[in-house]
Formats: structure tokens, C-alpha cells, sequence
């Protein structure tokens, strides 16, 4: 990648603009008012603002001198810590607590690599048990165990 | 001043009934447990058992969520001193003296020191906050919005002040965190905000999926980054008790070390962390001989352990009177009052007497049980950390999805909690500290409220906030502090005092 373009500061100031406009854009239809008079807009046109210009001085102060570069990251740890909760969030209603909370910690396990099965098999287990020891037997919370229709 | 001591009875009363010392127990022990074991901190517990707090009463609730924020930093001093682990980012320059005192078998003390520090600066500082709040919330009766604004933005760009790193960027996670903050719907006008017609925010982003997606995941993805940490064999502690010598050389630090934590702990922006490097360093240029420094002072024990206690208590002064959270995790804890239906502010001493002194109350025991907690049990505790993270991180990651589940029973805010832990890895490959987001997360609805408020008290004059002399006095401080962090040598003095 490009020198200036991986750099952190740059990069973080691209991020800060760009949720800058987001909101603008997502705000578009809110009405400002005036000072004296706020509409629901005013603020937050206000605080987008500023966060842009923040953005803008951070990239463009990189462009100056030379900042720290972005690491390679590695895959593997986000891809599956992301996954795993997207597994439950989808997950839950369909097929219930406890299948879902396997899925779940089958996948976050994958996050880290050397997975070995009957360990595996065990937190799985435990976390099962922990949990639905917690949430459903103790504090009650109304959640399915069990796949609907079973 | 008369009335402090039956309030603090009638605390006691509230703070010794058997379900509040059960919690403030558990909170204690959560927190001894994640002060220990490093990759986990405070703020990621908090977040992770403020769903659970949902089924307590607000007392009991605030009790266990102080306690495993003091507790940690009982906890993290024990790694520290026998691992050279800190447990916690406030433990940082504990390992400096701490480690070398126990490589010369003088473990015990060290732990003692750092326990007796606690406690000491623990004790000092709650009957403080007995003191000083009721005080401070009479004071505050007088703010009108004009002077909440300025407040808050002193408090805003004293958080950035103190912010590790680049203020630049420090500026803007605050501002993002406000931004943020408006989302959902508004409420003066009941306009949906920024939603894209998502149902879920409709209520504004939960704090909750926000805070266990930036700091619960986030921090799970980047611990797996660096290669797991092995597995680490402590000495075995003998001889707890420190000499007469021993708690003489020391106390002075505790005082010392007392106050700075004190200060920086009220700081808006401070903290338990900035408390103890600032307590180490003072001790250091105090010192008749700091050479000692770094080859096992007790002083260096001392006075950073007691430091980072007095700043951990001396925070819920600014957050219990005025309603204003100094640093991320009195945002966390405002957060677990609101989802009681706790509004903050400096009514709450006088509305809910039985919250305020019961909390306080509270502290006290906490305090004397984190001594019971660390130094008989010590060995129980160093075992902890031969849990392999492999195991860890999928079980706080569960419990992320499932507590955040159960607070409103919505998979859509599981989902906002993934989104959240997507750029919160952004964040930190990207070198943004996360935690003034949070704090800018908090303050922007308040900001916004008082902002209309006073906007609408002058019909739209700008010059209120001058006109005003409490609003123009804050503000004046948070001019003078920017300026003061542009100037080459403070900054330089800033940098240093980051350092490891």
C-alpha cells in the first residue's frame, strides 16, 4: 500500500470524516432551526461538523509528516469473533438457546487456531450449562432452549 | 456537617443488610479476579455484568459494579509484584519496585504494602465523598444549563488533556461519541434521528451492545493478535507481614499518594492509571535517594497502589454530586443507574439519601474485605492465571451475546453490539482510544438538553455562556487548559508521564 495511505493518522481522520458526513446524510431531512429555536437538526449538523473538521485537520497534518503505519492485522481473529456473534444473533430464535450457544463457541474457539475436539466438547458443555444456569433457570429470562416445533 | 454522621449510620444500614454484602461481595471478588488475570479490565467486566445488575435493586446494583471496579485494583497490584504482569493498566509502575522486591524474597511485604495502601487510601477517600459530595451537590443546585454546558466541556477537554497519545485524535472520539449519542429519537421534538429506520435504534444506541462491542470484543480480536501468553510460574509468597521499618518508610508515600489519586481521580478525564504514574514520579522527586527506585522502594509500592485506589473512589465525587461522569467507567455506571430509572444529577443526595450513603457505606466493607480477599487468599488468585485464554475469551464472549441479549431481549442489539466490535477493532489497529467515545456517548444527550435550554433562556444569544460566571469561570479553565497542552514543555511532560 501507499506510504501516506496506511498510515494511522490518516486513515483514523478518514474514518472520523466519513462518519461525519454519514451523519449529515442520515440527517438530511431534520430540520435546523435557529439558535434561539432549535429544530431536531441544529445539534447534531453542529456536532457532524465538527467531527469533519476534526477528520480533515488529522489527515491533512499526515500528509505533513511521516506517522506511524497501519500492522497487518491478522484475519483469523476477527473473522471468527465476528462470525460467532453474528451466529447468535441470527441464530437464536430459530434454533434456541442451547444449539445456538454451541454454534456460538464452536466458531469463537475457531478465532484462536490449535482447537482440539474433546476440550472443545467440554467448554461447550460448560458454557451450556453456566449459562442457561444463569439466565434461564436463575434470572428467569424468557428465551426458547429448544428449536420451534420440537 | 452534623448530619454526616447519622446519614452514614443509616448507610451502614442499608450497605450491611445480607443481599447488599453478598453483592458487594461478589462484586469484590469479580473484580480481585479480573484485576488479576490481564487482557480483561474493568471497564469490560462492568459492561459484561451490567445486564445482570438489571434484576437488583438500584443500591444493590451500584454496590457490585463499585466493587469490581475497586477490586481491580486490589487485583492488579497482586500480578504486578509476583509475575511482572500488571493486571491492570494502573498497575503499570507497580511492577517497577514491586517485581524487584520480590525477586529479593520480599514479596510479601510488597503485597502487604500495596494492600495497606489501598485500604488506607480507600478509607481516606470514602469519608471524603461523605464530606465533599453533599457539599459539592449544593453547589451544583445553582447551575443553570449555560453552566452545565461549560461543565461538561471542561470536563470534555480535560478528558482529552489526559487521553493517552494524540490529542487530535482523542478530540475526535469524543465528538464521534456525542454524534453517536444523538441517535435515536429526539427529545424535544420526538423526531427519529439518524435510525436509517432500523427499529432497534429507535431508542438511541444502547449502551450496553456499545460499550461490550468496543471494549468486550474489540479487545478479545487484538488479544488474539499477539500471541497467547504462556504460562507463568510464581514464587511462592512467605513472610506476609512488612517490618516497623517497612510501614514507616511507607506511610508518608500513602498519604502522598493519597492525595494525588484524589485529584486525579476527580479530574474530569482522570483516572486510576494517570493517578499512579503521577504518584510514582512524585514519589521518585521527592525521595532523599532515588536511586532506590526501580531496585525495590516500598515507596515505589507504596504510593502508586495507593494512588490508583484513591482516584478509583475520589471519581464517584463529580458523578454522585453533579451527575457528570469524570472517565469512561462513571459513564458506565451513570449508564447502570439510567437503566433503573435513575436520573443523575445533584438531586440524588438529598431525593435518594439511602443510594448515596448506602453506596458509600458500601465502600468501606468493600475496602476491608478486598484486604481479607488479596492477602490470605493470594495463592488462589496467582492460579488464576493458568487459565489458558483459549478458554477465556470464548466464555466473555458468550456472556457478551447473551447479556446483551436479555437486556431488552432483542437480537438486533446483538447485532449492533457485532457492528460495535467492528470498528472498535478499527479503533484500536488505528491507535484510537475507545474509552472517550464512551464518555462523549453519555454526555451528548445532557450536552444537547442544556445546550437547547440555555440556547433558548437568551432566545439564541451566543454570549450567555460569558455572561454567566460560573459557565465563563469553566470555561475559561478548559481555554487555559488547551493552550497549556500546546505548549512544548507540558507536553513533553505529558508524554513522559505516559511512559512506561
Amino acid at each position: 500500500m501507499n506510504v501516506v495511505l496506511a498510515s494511522k493518522d490518516f486513515l483514523a481522520g478518514t474514518l472520523y470524516m466519513s462518519f461525519g458526513l454519514l451523519g449529515l446524510w442520515l440527517g438530511r431531512d431534520l430540520e435546523s432551526g435557529a439558535a434561539g429555536s432549535m429544530g431536531a437538526g441544529y445539534f447534531p449538523r453542529l456536532v457532524c461538523a465538527l467531527l469533519i473538521a476534526i477528520g480533515a485537520v488529522l489527515a491533512m497534518l499526515s500528509l505533513m509528516q511521516a506517522g506511524e503505519r497501519l500492522e497487518r492485522g491478522k484475519w483469523r481473529p476477527f473473522v471468527f469473533v465476528t462470525l460467532s456473534c453474528l451466529a447468535f444473533a441470527l441464530l437464536l430464535h430459530p434454533l434456541g438457546l442451547v444449539l445456538t450457544l454451541a454454534l456460538t463457541t464452536v466458531l469463537a474457539r475457531l478465532a484462536d487456531g490449535n482447537v482440539r475436539a474433546i476440550p472443545l466438547l467440554l467448554l461447550c458443555a460448560l458454557l451450556i450449562v453456566i449459562n442457561v444456569g444463569i439466565f434461564v433457570v436463575g434470572l428467569r429470562v424468557a428465551i426458547a432452549l429448544w428449536p420451534a416445533g420440537l | 456537617m452534623s448530619d454526616i454522621l447519622p446519614n452514614i449510620i443509616m448507610g451502614f444500614g442499608i450497605a450491611l443488610t445480607w443481599q447488599n454484602v453478598v453483592l458487594c461481595f461478589f462484586g469484590c471478588v469479580i473484580g480481585t479476579a479480573i484485576g488479576v488475570l490481564p487482557g480483561i479490565g474493568p471497564l469490560t467486566t462492568m459492561a459484561l455484568i451490567l445486564p445482570v445488575t438489571f434484576w437488583l435493586s438500584p443500591v444493590g446494583a451500584l454496590i457490585m459494579l463499585s466493587g469490581v471496579f475497586y477490586g481491580a485494583q486490589y487485583g492488579g497490584s497482586t500480578t504486578a509484584i509476583l509475575v511482572k504482569i500488571p493486571g491492570e493498566t494502573s498497575s503499570v509502575v507497580t511492577v517497577l519496585d514491586g517485581y524487584a522486591m520480590a525477586q529479593r524474597g520480599r514479596a510479601g511485604p510488597a503485597l502487604a504494602i500495596a494492600a495497606i495502601g489501598s485500604l488506607f487510601a480507600g478509607s481516606v477517600v470514602t469519608l471524603l465523598i461523605a464530606v465533599a459530595g453533599p457539599a459539592l451537590a449544593k453547589v451544583a443546585l445553582l447551575f443553570q444549563s449555560a453552566d452545565y454546558v461549560s461543565v461538561m466541556l471542561l470536563g470534555l477537554v480535560s478528558a482529552v488533556v489526559l487521553a493517552h497519545g494524540s490529542v487530535l485524535k482523542a478530540v475526535g472520539m469524543i465528538v464521534l461519541g456525542v454524534a453517536l449519542g444523538l441517535v435515536g429519537t429526539d427529545v424535544s421534538t420526538g423526531e427519529y434521528r439518524m435510525t436509517m429506520g432500523v427499529d432497534v435504534l429507535f431508542d438511541g444506541i444502547g449502551f450496553v451492545p456499545l460499550s461490550m462491542g468496543l471494549f468486550g470484543l474489540a479487545e478479545i480480536m487484538v488479544n488474539l493478535e499477539s500471541a497467547g501468553a504462556g504460562e507463568m510460574q510464581a514464587k511462592p509468597v512467605s513472610g506476609l507481614w512488612p517490618t516497623l521499618a517497612d510501614l514507616k518508610q511507607s506511610f508518608p508515600a500513602m498519604v502522598r499518594g493519597t492525595a494525588v489519586g484524589t485529584v486525579f481521580g476527580i479530574l474530569p478525564g482522570g483516572g486510576p492509571t494517570i493517578a499512579a504514574f503521577s504518584a510514582y514520579s512524585l514519589e521518585k522527586k521527592v525521595s532523599k535517594s532515588p536511586e532506590r527506585f526501580g531496585r525495590g522502594a516500598i515507596e515505589g509500592v507504596a504510593a502508586p497502589e495507593s494512588a490508583n485506589n484513591a482516584a478509583a473512589q475520589a471519581c464517584f465525587i463529580p458523578m454522585l454530586s453533579l451527575g457528570i461522569p469524570p472517565n469512561a467507567l462513571m459513564a458506565l455506571m451513570i449508564g447502570a443507574m439510567m437503566i433503573h430509572g435513575i436520573t443523575p444529577g445533584p438531586e440524588i443526595i438529598s431525593k435518594q439519601p439511602e443510594l448515596f450513603w448506602g453506596l458509600i457505606a458500601s465502600m468501606w466493607i468493600g475496602n476491608l474485605m478486598l484486604v481479607v480477599l488479596n492477602l490470605p487468599l493470594i495463592g488462589i488468585w496467582v492460579k488464576l492465571l493458568q487459565v489458558p485464554y483459549g478458554y477465556l475469551f470464548p466464555s466473555i464472549l458468550v456472556l457478551c451475546c447473551i447479556g446483551t441479549y436479555t437486556l431488552s431481549s432483542s437480537t438486533g442489539d446483538v447485532l449492533v453490539m457485532t457492528a460495535f466490535g467492528v470498528i472498535g477493532y478499527a479503533f484500536r489497529k488505528l491507535d484510537c482510544e475507545p474509552a472517550p467515545l464512551l464518555l462523549g456517548l453519555v454526555l451528548g444527550p445532557m450536552l444537547e438538553e442544556n445546550f437547547r435550554r440555555a440556547m433558548v433562556l437568551s432566545s439564541g444569544d451566543w454570549s450567555i455562556f460569558l455572561r454567566r460566571p460560573i459557565s465563563a469561570g469553566f470555561l475559561l479553565l478548559a481555554a487555559a487548559l488547551l493552550v497549556a497542552v500546546t505548549l512544548p514543555n507540558i507536553r513533553r511532560g505529558r508524554e513522559e508521564a505516559f511512559r512506561e
